[in-house]
Formats: C-alpha cells, sequence, structure tokens
C-alpha cells in the first residue's frame, strides 16, 4: 500500500465512524403511545415522603395512596382543572365519622387493597406510616402538630381513630397530602433492621405503598422508570410506564418538549414558556396556583424592627414593573400574605406604589436621607436573581440603596431555618400545601411555624392564627362563617405590620404535548400522572 | 544507573511530590465548605423540621465538634476507605462515586482522544501552511474553542445539530429514553455493548456521546493546536532544520523529527488541557445530562453536601497528580536528558 493511499485512508476511516453512528434522529416518544416521557429538572434522592427532594415531590405521589382527596374544580378559560379544596372525596378511607367536640375521627378504611408488594391494606399501615413521621421529626411531624393531631388508635383491621388534642380547622386537608404517606407496613417492617427501624436505607431506591405507580428502576441522579402497581385499586393508569429523566438544563428541557422528544417538561423559564405555547404541538397549562414570590424582612435586625421601613419598602416597589420584566406578564401582584382562592383568603387593602409616601415614611423612621440595606437572593428559584436585580431599581427610586448579595440554594434553606432566621432581607419563593388561609398563616407567620423565615412574632396574631385553626363546626354554624371574619382580621394585620413585601403569584405553568390530557393542578404542584391519558 | 531505575526514580520522587497536593486539597475543601454560615444539619432535617431533630442531626453528623477535631476524623476515615456518606442521599460516597466515574472516563477520554489528534493535526498543518487560508482557518477555529466558554459551545452546537438539523441524538444522557443500559462490566457504555456482541447499542452510545466528545474535544483541541502550531513554526525556522533540509533529508523525516522535538511542550499543554477538562467535563456533563462524576459533583456543589463535594475535590486533586505524573514519565520517555 503506497504512503498516500495510507494517509487518504487514516482521515477517512474516523469520518467514516462518525457518519456511520450520526443520521436522521427520529422523535424519542414515537410509537410509544402508552409510555409518559419527561425532561425533569432532578431524580429523587430518596423515596421517603418526610424528606421531600427535589424529584421526590413529583414522584411520590405518585407512589402512596392518600387517605382522602380534594374534590376537583371546573377547567378554566386554558382548559385546566385544580383542585377544590371546600370538597373532599374518599379514598383509602371510605367515610369517617367525628366526636362533638372535633377532638376523636374514626375513619373506615377501604378493605382488600393490595401494595405492589401484595400485602393486604390494613388500619396498621396507617398507624406505622404515622408513628414513622412522628419518630423523624421532620415534614409529616410539622403537619401532625399544626393539625393537633395526639395520637392514633387502630380499632379493628380497617378502623382507625385519631385523637386531637384541641379541634382542628383543617385536619381533613391534612388527610389529602402525600405527607404522612401511607406505606405498606408489612414490607417496610421486612426492610428494616435495629439500627434503621423505619427501613430508610431502603428507602432510598424503594417503595411499598398503595398507589397507581410502583417503581420499576432507579437510576440515582439519571432516571427513575415507573410502572403501573398490577394491585391498584382504583381504574388503571393510561400509561402504563413513565420515563423521568433529568435533564438539568432548562433550555434543553424546553426543546425537548418542542422538538416531541419528551410529553412533559418541568420547570421552565418564562421565556420558554411563551415559546412552547406557540408551538402548535405544545401548550402550556396554566392556574393561579399558591406559588409566591416576597421579600422577607426580619423584624429582628435593623432598620427592619421599624414597621415605617418595612411600609416604605412595600410603597417603593411597582410590583407590575416586576410582573413585566421578570415574570413576563405570567401571573399577578400578591393582594396579601394568602394566595386569593384558599379558603378564607381576602383581598387586603394592600400597597400602591407611592414613592413620595416610601420617603415620608422613611424621614419618620429617623432615616431622611434614605436607607442602605442588603438583599440576599439565591438561584433557589431561577428568577430570584432578576427579582433581585428588579428591586435594586425599585427602591432606589425611594432613596433605599440596596446592596446585593448571592448566597447559595442551601444557605438560603439553612438561613432561614426555625434555628437560625439570620437573614434580616432576602428573596423568597414558597408554596404553601394546604389552600387555606389559617394553615398558610400558622405555617408562615407564626413562630412555631416552618416556614415563618423572617421570625415575625406578634403574640396577638399568634393568639389569633390559633384561635382560628384550633376550632371546630360543632355549633352548627358552618365553620368557614366562623373562620373566616377572624381570619380575614388576621391579613390585614399581617399586612400592615408588612414582615414580608408582597411581590408575585407567578402562577402554576405546566408545559406539556398537545396529545396529553386530563391534568389538574394540586396544591403540591405534582401532576399526578394517574390522571393523564395521550389523546391523539 | 539503568535508564529502567531511572525512570522508577522519577516515578517515586513525583509520586512523593503529589502527597502534599493532595493533602493540600483535602484541607482547603473541607475548610472552606465549612467558611459559610450555612448549617448542613437543617437541609439534612428538612425545612420543616423542628429545633430537637435539627440539633440532634448536627450532634450525629459531628458538626458540633471544633473544627480541626472534624477535620482529624475526616482524614482518618479517608485513609481507611470511608470517604463519608451523602447528606442528600444517605448512600456511601465512594460507591455513588465509583459508580459515576466509568461515565466521566469514557467522555473524557473520547473528547481528550478527538481534541488531542485534531489539535495536533491541525496545528501541525497550519504552522506548514502559515499564512494560508488552511491556517487562517484553523487558527479562528482555534481562537473560537480558547475564547468561548464550554457550555456556551455545547449548547450552540445542541441547538443547531441536534434541535435544527437533528443529525445528533437529544442530550438526554448516555443513551436514549427506550433504550437499556448494557450488563455492567467496566461501565464504559461502548465496552461494554461490544463485550455483549450488541453492536446496535454499541452504535447507539457512540452516537449519544459524539455531541459531547466533540464540545470538548473543540475546547481541550484548541489549546493544543495553539500550541503544536507555534512549537512547530519555531523549529520550521530554526537553523537545525534548515540544516537537514539543506543536505536533503526526506520531508518525512523532518517531520517525524519536528514532531519528536515539539513532544515536551504539547504534553504539557496536553496534561494542562487534560486537568482543565477534567474540571470542565462538569458543564458538559450538566449539558448533556450525562449523569456522571462532574455533575454529581456540581449538584453537591448547590446543596451543599459536604462529603460528596469533598470527594470530588479529592478526586480531581488524585486526577491532576496523576496527570502530572504522566507527562513527567512520557516527557523522561521522549526526552532522556530530563533523566539526568
Amino acid at each position: 500500500m503506497n504512503k498516500r493511499l495510507l494517509n487518504k485512508l487514516l482521515f477517512i476511516l474516523p469520518l467514516a465512524v462518525i457518519f456511520s453512528t450520526v443520521g436522521s434522529v427520529p422523535s424519542q416518544s414515537a410509537d410509544n403511545d402508552t409510555v409518559l416521557t419527561i425532561a425533569a429538572q432532578d431524580i429523587p434522592l430518596a423515596f421517603d415522603s418526610d424528606i421531600l427532594t427535589p424529584g421526590g415531590q413529583q414522584i411520590i405521589p405518585q407512589l402512596f395512596e392518600p387517605l382522602v382527596e380534594f374534590g376537583y374544580g371546573r377547567p378554566n378559560s386554558t382548559g385546566a382543572r385544580s383542585i377544590d379544596v371546600t370538597k373532599i372525596g374518599a379514598r383509602l378511607a371510605t367515610s369517617w365519622t367525628k366526636n362533638s367536640t372535633g377532638t376523636k375521627y374514626v375513619f373506615n378504611l377501604r378493605s382488600g387493597i393490595k401494595s405492589n408488594f401484595g400485602n393486604v391494606f390494613s388500619a396498621a399501615d396507617v398507624k406505622w406510616s404515622w408513628d414513622k413521621s412522628i419518630a423523624q421529626g421532620r415534614t409529616g411531624n410539622f403537619l401532625r402538630n399544626i393539625s393537633n393531631v395526639k395520637e392514633l388508635k387502630v380499632i379493628s383491621k380497617y378502623k382507625i381513630e385519631f385523637t386531637l388534642d384541641k379541634p382542628n380547622a383543617f385536619f381533613i386537608q391534612v388527610l389529602a397530602l402525600n405527607t404522612p404517606a401511607i406505606y405498606d407496613s408489612v414490607q417496610m417492617k421486612k426492610v428494616a433492621t435495629a439500627a434503621d427501624p423505619w427501613g430508610l436505607i431502603w428507602l432510598k431506591s424503594n417503595a411499598a405503598g398503595f398507589g397507581p405507580y410502583m417503581i420499576d428502576t432507579y437510576q440515582a441522579g439519571t432516571q427513575v422508570i415507573l410502572k403501573t402497581n398490577p394491585n391498584y385499586y382504583r381504574a388503571a393508569p393510561y400509561f402504563t410506564k413513565v420515563i423521568y429523566r433529568s435533564v438539568p438544563e432548562a433550555s434543553n428541557r424546553a426543546q425537548l418538549l418542542s422538538s416531541g422528544d419528551v410529553d412533559w417538561a418541568e420547570g421552565l423559564t418564562f421565556d420558554q414558556i411563551s415559546r412552547v405555547n406557540s408551538n402548535p404541538k405544545t401548550v402550556v397549562r396554566s392556574t393561579d396556583g399558591n406559588l409566591q414570590v416576597r421579600l422577607v424582612m426580619n423584624p429582628k435586625f435593623k432598620p427592619f424592627d421599624d414597621v415605617r421601613v418595612r411600609q416604605a419598602i412595600n410603597y417603593a416597589i411597582d410590583k407590575a414593573v416586576i410582573g413585566k420584566a421578570v415574570f413576563k406578564g405570567y401571573g399577578q401582584e400578591m393582594v396579601g400574605p394568602v394566595p386569593s382562592g384558599f379558603e378564607c383568603s381576602i383581598k387586603t387593602t394592600s400597597y400602591k406604589v407611592d414613592y413620595a409616601k416610601a420617603k415620608s415614611l422613611l424621614a419618620a423612621a429617623g432615616y431622611p436621607d434614605g436607607v442602605s440595606v442588603k438583599l440576599l437572593y439565591s438561584e433557589y428559584s431561577i428568577w430570584d436573581p432578576e427579582v433581585a436585580l428588579q428591586v435594586q431599581q425599585e427602591l432606589k427610586k425611594a432613596n433605599i440603596t440596596v446592596e446585593l448579595e448571592k448566597i447559595t440554594n442551601a444557605s438560603i434553606i439553612s438561613r432561614s431555618a426555625v434555628t437560625t432566621r439570620d437573614m434580616p432581607f432576602f428573596v423568597l419563593f414558597e408554596q404553601t400545601q394546604i389552600p387555606d388561609a389559617g394553615y398558610s398563616l400558622g405555617l408562615t407567620s407564626i413562630p412555631t411555624g416552618a416556614a415563618n423565615r423572617g421570625g415575625y412574632n406578634n403574640p396577638t396574631f399568634t393568639a389569633g392564627v390559633d384561635g382560628a385553626n384550633n376550632i371546630s363546626d360543632d355549633s352548627g354554624q358552618k365553620l368557614s362563617d366562623k373562620r373566616c371574619p377572624m381570619l380575614a382580621t388576621l391579613q390585614q394585620t399581617h399586612v400592615d405590620e408588612a414582615p414580608w413585601a408582597y411581590l408575585w403569584r407567578t402562577g402554576a405553568h405546566f408545559a406539556m404535548s398537545k396529545q396529553i390530557q386530563g391534568w389538574v393542578w394540586r396544591s403540591d404542584n405534582a401532576p399526578r400522572w394517574a390522571d393523564l391519558k395521550r389523546v391523539n | 544507573m539503568t535508564f529502567l531505575k531511572k525512570l522508577f526514580l522519577l516515578f517515586v520522587k513525583r509520586f512523593a511530590l503529589s502527597a502534599p497536593l493532595i493533602l493540600g486539597a483535602s484541607f482547603l475543601s473541607f475548610g472552606i465548605l465549612r467558611l459559610g454560615n450555612s448549617n448542613p444539619a437543617i437541609l439534612v432535617a428538612g425545612p420543616q423540621a423542628d429545633a430537637a431533630t435539627i440539633n440532634r442531626i448536627s450532634e450525629e453528623l459531628g458538626l458540633t465538634k471544633p473544627f480541626l477535631e472534624q477535620y482529624f476524623i475526616y482524614l482518618q476515615k479517608l485513609l481507611s476507605g470511608d470517604w463519608g456518606t451523602s447528606w442528600n442521599s444517605g448512600l456511601p460516597v465512594l460507591k455513588d462515586m465509583l459508580g459515576r466515574i466509568p461515565a466521566t472516563l469514557e467522555l473524557l477520554a473520547f473528547g481528550l482522544t478527538l481534541g488531542v489528534i485534531g489539535g495536533i493535526t491541525l496545528g501541525f498543518i497550519s504552522a506548514k501552511k502559515q499564512g494560508k487560508w488552511f491556517d487562517s482557518i484553523s487558527r479562528s477555529l482555534s481562537l473560537i474553542g480558547v475564547s468561548m466558554p464550554i457550555f456556551w459551545i455545547g449548547l450552540l452546537l445542541i441547538s443547531v445539530f441536534t434541535f435544527n438539523f437533528r443529525i445528533f441524538p437529544p442530550p438526554l444522557g448516555r443513551l436514549g429514553l427506550f433504550d437499556l443500559a448494557p450488563e455492567k462490566v467496566t461501565g464504559f457504555y461502548t465496552v461494554d455493548s461490544l463485550i455483549a456482541g450488541d453492536f446496535g447499542l454499541f452504535f447507539k452510545s457512540l452516537r449519544y456521546m459524539l455531541l459531547p466528545a466533540i464540545t470538548i474535544a473543540i475546547v481541550a483541541g484548541s489549546q493544543i493546536l495553539k500550541q503544536a502550531r507555534a512549537s512547530t513554526l519555531e523549529l520550521l525556522k530554526s537553523e537545525g532544520v534548515r540544516f537537514y533540509k539543506s543536505h536533503g533529508m526526506s520531508q518525512f523525516k523532518i517531520n517525524k523529527m519536528i514532531l519528536q522535538l515539539a513532544s515536551p511542550t504539547i504534553f504539557t499543554t496536553i496534561a494542562m488541557t487534560t486537568i482543565y477538562a477534567l474540571a470542565g467535563s462538569a458543564l458538559v456533563e450538566l449539558i448533556f445530562s450525562w449523569g456522571g462524576l462532574g455533575q454529581w459533583g456540581l449538584a453537591a456543589i448547590t446543596s451543599l453536601d459536604y462529603a460528596v463535594v469533598q470527594a470530588y475535590v479529592m478526586i480531581l486533586a488524585i486526577g491532576s497528580a496523576i496527570i502530572f505524573l504522566l507527562l513527567d514519565i512520557s516527557v523522561a520517555l521522549v526526552d532522556k536528558r530530563k533523566l539526568q
């Protein structure tokens, strides 16, 4: 072989290998009608409902079944349906009774249900699951405390009793959540050890529940594949398999959906949402949701210890500007501490932008020449940096100089926890899972509230929240008639005391293929894949 | 002293010098992580945990102990093979890490091979054709590769070649949504699929690897191209080469000699580029949903998973030390004077 020919071959061979591997690539989702494919933001780190990691919040509701469920509302103009919090339906519990003081509830449980491991559901599963949450002292335990649950007692195989130390207005709604999830305790006890009595290590990559799906394969950090639970007691889901693949980059998720490679894309920016909406093959279904963006001001720190400074900050922000610049017109202004649409929420007399009033409030508070503050923000949600920048520009107009400091997502979580709460002023994005004003204020605005991240503490307000929450409909009066006036006053007090700058409700936006139908918005912002079907 | 003995001594010397580098990296990563005012116990406990649970977890994690005591405990465990437990996943870090290394190594090996071959070849030809159109094009390409951020190059390639022309598969990781990974032998999908005799899967895994590998190759190859071109030009103008040319030495032999003389400098560039690629591949992994070591490390940094971040820094430090060791040995093999 001469040298020239050898050189040519050396050049051609690698190219031949490359070109043999490429070519026209078909869409990934083609010919897989009953497989739902999702470009996910994160893959769960565990399937423990008490340790809700990103991704886990999406998967766990598919694996477990609650005792009760919220009813469904009517579709809105975009065709999206939401839950109706005033209606409660049966799931694992078929019916229930309570005593006259509202402190004892007895639930009749569904019989003949089996888990994905084939074990029969009973009251012992409910008891074991709540005991697990209490022992862990995390999310489930918080829900137990806020709903006043004192103890659970197995009455019979299909009967369980909850005793509350005080009546509670939203106890039944707590049972519609997936924390504490109801596990198959027979299987869980098999995998538990002396060192790990609740089987938490096994739950890192497995699950035993009564929900519509079960784990088929789990690759940490890469993907989870779910398949239908053959023992599921309700109608079999349309999608027999769900592929939940990690695609960390948001622009890739959007493009994968637009190109038809996946059926669903999580966590898109508002620009991407607009693009997905303009694609004839994809759609973004939106509801008002329960997600709030707010600035938290901790009254323990100067200058936020003065209510006039907090009010001045509220007057100095034109929310419409932020809504347009950051949220591209999606969502709406916050009109109080509780999202509208929640049980007993009101539209408060809120702050309208008024720079002169902001300046005069600052002067009255002893800052006639303005004030300098530091605003902490992270990338906990993708728009936080943009919000921080816009707030900086807005506050400048009222002589409030803002120094921006970016910290890690982990720092925002860590420093706003109940044991720390050392950030004077920061951007926060949060949701409240039970759509009830009393629950929302109890979570975010009283000292024991796990999400009271700015440490707001007003004893009168706290007593008011407790009063509105620890109440039952024993007098025959409709519960909401009793609670709502109390909660309306509390919401207005919150706004007047201004521990937050009430910025924006982003709305809940879910991007999917137009073929996917049946989606219902739920307050945990996790779709139930068993609701969905493909319509070609 | 024989050549092999000298080479062995060099190896021992360089190996000994790596120890302080690795120890320093371990101390820095351990210290920097603890400089912030975040409490990982809260992250482990979850945002709705009560104070008692947070305090209990702080105790369990040893976070209440003095800093130096924590460091020595960490070091002691590290040396005994216990790299800690991920506070996020609850899994042993070493096991988790070892499971992800093949994905990263496979990508790096493929990307760097493309980069090294492409960079040296283009750099050499470019120097030989100085001032011609080929030289202008390759210099422009290398400028793009050197100046553009790696993640930007990756996103651009995806946008053009995947979503516009659909030549390459979508950035969904090492295989498509409906493909099953080959049975694990080495963890390298291309190798394992060949071992399993599944040529279809081999070509599929190659297809998924091409675009991320090309991204790495563009960045790594550009540096190498620049260095190879500069070294070749310098040698082409040297008196030695002119002397051999004037005495009728064949072009092939001259080219061989130039490559040999330029190799120590090029090897150094390759080593530096490899270290850069080792760290930079994290972003490529993120963009292509690769699921390797880099993506794992980045996720740990944002979630402040101390044990994983420390392990990631350690593996980068060990990787760098190995690369420097290989560089010294390679240079010594080419230029035996280095052993003197």
